[in-house]
């Protein structure tokens, strides 16, 4: 089994931020901001020297929870000081963005770190919809028409008109082609039947984030199956589980320091936003089976470690190493991507925390 | 002859009348329309041999000649009929101003069986109605032109040589055409465009037929300089 390292790059006094999203830009202090961005790519080339496999970048906006609203520009840094791990978009939310301009950026990211590069594909959370304007309703649609116009942008070699549904471009003709050929893996994150269907069909990876295991295990077995029906079997590498950890030397000190935080922090059950906005994005979102439970993952409040269900690794070396073990042996997972950066642990204890899991984690669940 | 209009002459080439395309009716909104049939009298020689493509062309061509003397028009053909349209290009660079070829079958790779079952032409099968039905002597001649071959290797030589602006249209999701086909009406014929219409089979003007005519309407009208975008993007001005 392989190790992710979550670039989150939160900013250190998140714990200040309010309950609601978007976080206003009030609360950004230029030097905090500059510090937390070299103390998050110090953790990521830590990562990389304790032994993790994969750095992984994820677009999110509106709050410095997670501060990398462009993941490519991210990623480019850090995979200047990370020479060796793979560089995991996981990844561009392809709903709000200009498919073109994505496959561009992870063609060009793909060659600065010489073939080094993973894809992964996001629908993303319902409050990143308003981030763009992009009507909740269409988010399906452009996901899956934003796949198909990447893969093709990415391995065409003539140029292309395309005639969407929601994208229209007469003349398509990205530069550079990745380095990878025919493509980097390509990771599909999704729990949703079509687009589980569409990763089986596409032999492309599948990204499963923040659920329980018998909840990821419902995902991928389906995508086993549908695997097997297209005529093919996905390697270790192709599943990969996002969540969130806090590693402690021994299992008491680590359920001390929930224990400590439990009742703290936003409200359960999700992105706080204004009551009215909630309700007009669930109801444009409604005859897509929304489920609340979707804005977990990922989500500004994914971090939050207030409520126990936003923390799916908790312990010393030898419970995470069974919770990481029982993702691999129910759900098929083979890579485990990490989000360290909980509410109240700072750089320094994440540093820590990233310095004992490479010295007591990985080295036992590489035998997976 | 066609009938005198001092609007721009489209011919639309194939074994269908395209009677029921809705592509046909709005090029006919703009355009003075003619339709060029491929019938099996004209594919079909002795014994019911298929005819060389090369030879149906000039014996169209001899019909146009009849029927619009010195008339100057855009051609239009689909699927199979791509291979004699790109003919009429090379032998008649004259008379046919611009192609537009919607879902050709003319260069190798192909994709699976070229077939008429109107169930393998679309994306989604509910589009099924869409599909242009054909009657039996259209059928016959669809037939013919699979029986004669839909690759031509002499057509697949010369195909630099087309000298018009060509447009070639295909359904993302075509079954009888090869993911690789598309680019190599790019690479060989100089003045070329290729689109791709996303969820679109086939018979693209069944699964997205407005996407079809905006995109055709627009070449027709602009020939390669469609990919100047003009849409406004003002919001309020």
């Amino acid at each position: 089994m392989k190790a992710s390292y979550l670039g989150a790059m939160g900013y250190s006094q998140r714990h200040t931020f309010p309950t609601t999203w978007p976080i206003p830009p009030a609360y950004h202090d230029p030097e905090t901001s500059v510090r937390s961005y070299q103390e998050g790519m110090d953790e990521c080339e830590f990562a990389e020297e304790m032994g993790f496999d994969w750095v992984s970048f994820s677009e999110h906006h509106y709050s410095g929870r997670i501060a990398t609203a462009a993941p490519a520009v991210m990623a480019a840094a850090v995979a200047e000081r990370c020479k060796k791990v793979r560089i995991a978009m996981l990844g561009q939310l392809l709903p709000l963005n200009n498919p073109v301009r994505c496959a561009e950026e992870l063609g060009m990211l793909d060659n600065l770190t010489n073939g080094r590069l993973i894809i992964g594909f996001l629908r993303g959370t319902p409050n990143e919809d308003q981030t763009y304007g992009v009507n909740p309703a269409e988010g399906r649609g452009r996901l899956f028409e934003g796949m198909d116009l990447i893969l093709k942008a990415l391995t065409e070699p003539q140029p292309f008109s395309w005639e969407g549904r929601y994208h229209q471009y007469r003349t398509v003709s990205v530069w550079p082609l990745p380095v990878q050929q025919p493509l980097p893996p390509v990771i599909v994150a999704t729990r949703s039947d079509d687009t589980v269907r569409y990763a089986a069909e596409h032999q492309l990876g599948l990204g499963v984030s923040f659920v329980p295991p018998e909840q990821m295990a419902a995902v991928t077995g389906k995508y086993f199956q549908w695997c097997a029906e297209a005529g093919w079997q996905p390697e270790p590498d192709q599943v990969v589980y996002r969540g969130s950890i806090y590693l402690a030397e021994t299992d008491k000190q680590a359920d001390d320091w929930l224990a400590e935080r439990t009742g703290i922090g936003p409200v359960p059950g999700g992105i706080v936003m204004r009551p009215n906005v909630t309700k007009a994005v669930n109801a444009s979102r409604a005859g897509e089976g929304f489920d609340l439970r979707n804005v977990l993952a990922g989500s500004p409040q994914g971090d939050v470690v207030g409520v126990a269900r936003g923390l799916n690794f908790i312990g010393g070396p030898d419970r995470v190493v069974e919770q990481i073990k029982q993702f691999h042996d129910e759900c098929g997972a083979g890579v485990v991507d990490l989000f360290f950066q909980q509410p109240g642990v700072d750089h320094r204890e994440v540093m820590r925390e990233i310095d004992l899991f490479g010295r007591e984690v990985l080295p036992r669940i590489r035998e997976f | 002859m066609v009938e005198s209009d001092s609007r721009d002459l489209v011919v639309m080439l194939g074994p269908s009348r395209w009677d029921d395309s809705p592509l046909r009716d709005a090029l006919a909104a703009k355009y003075n329309v003619a339709r060029m049939l491929l019938t099996r009298d004209n594919l079909l020689g002795e014994e019911d041999a298929p005819r060389p493509v090369q030879e149906v062309a000039e014996s169209l061509i001899r019909a146009m000649d009849r029927m619009a003397p010195e008339g100057k028009y855009t051609l239009v053909a689909g699927s199979t009929a791509a291979t004699v349209a790109l003919w009429l290009a090379l032998l008649a660079p004259e008379a046919v101003e611009a192609l537009v070829l919607i879902s050709p079958v003319a260069v190798l790779p192909t994709g699976n069986p070229v077939t008429a079952q109107p169930d393998q032409l679309v994306a989604h099968l509910e589009n099924v109605a869409g599909v242009l039905q054909l009657d039996t002597g259209q059928s016959e001649a669809l037939s013919a032109l699979i029986r004669g071959g839909v690759h031509d290797s002499e057509l697949e030589d010369r195909l630099e040589q087309v000298p018009c602006a060509t447009l070639a249209v295909f359904g993302l999701s075509d079954r009888m055409i090869s993911p690789e086909a598309p680019r190599v009406y790019r690479e060989k014929i100089p003045n070329s465009n290729i689109c791709l219409i996303y969820d679109a089979g086939h018979a693209i003007v069944a699964d997205r037929p407005q996407a079809l005519i905006d995109t055709v309407m627009d070449f027709v009208e602009r020939r390669d300089a469609f990919v100047v975008g003009r849409q406004s993007s003002v919001i309020n001005p």
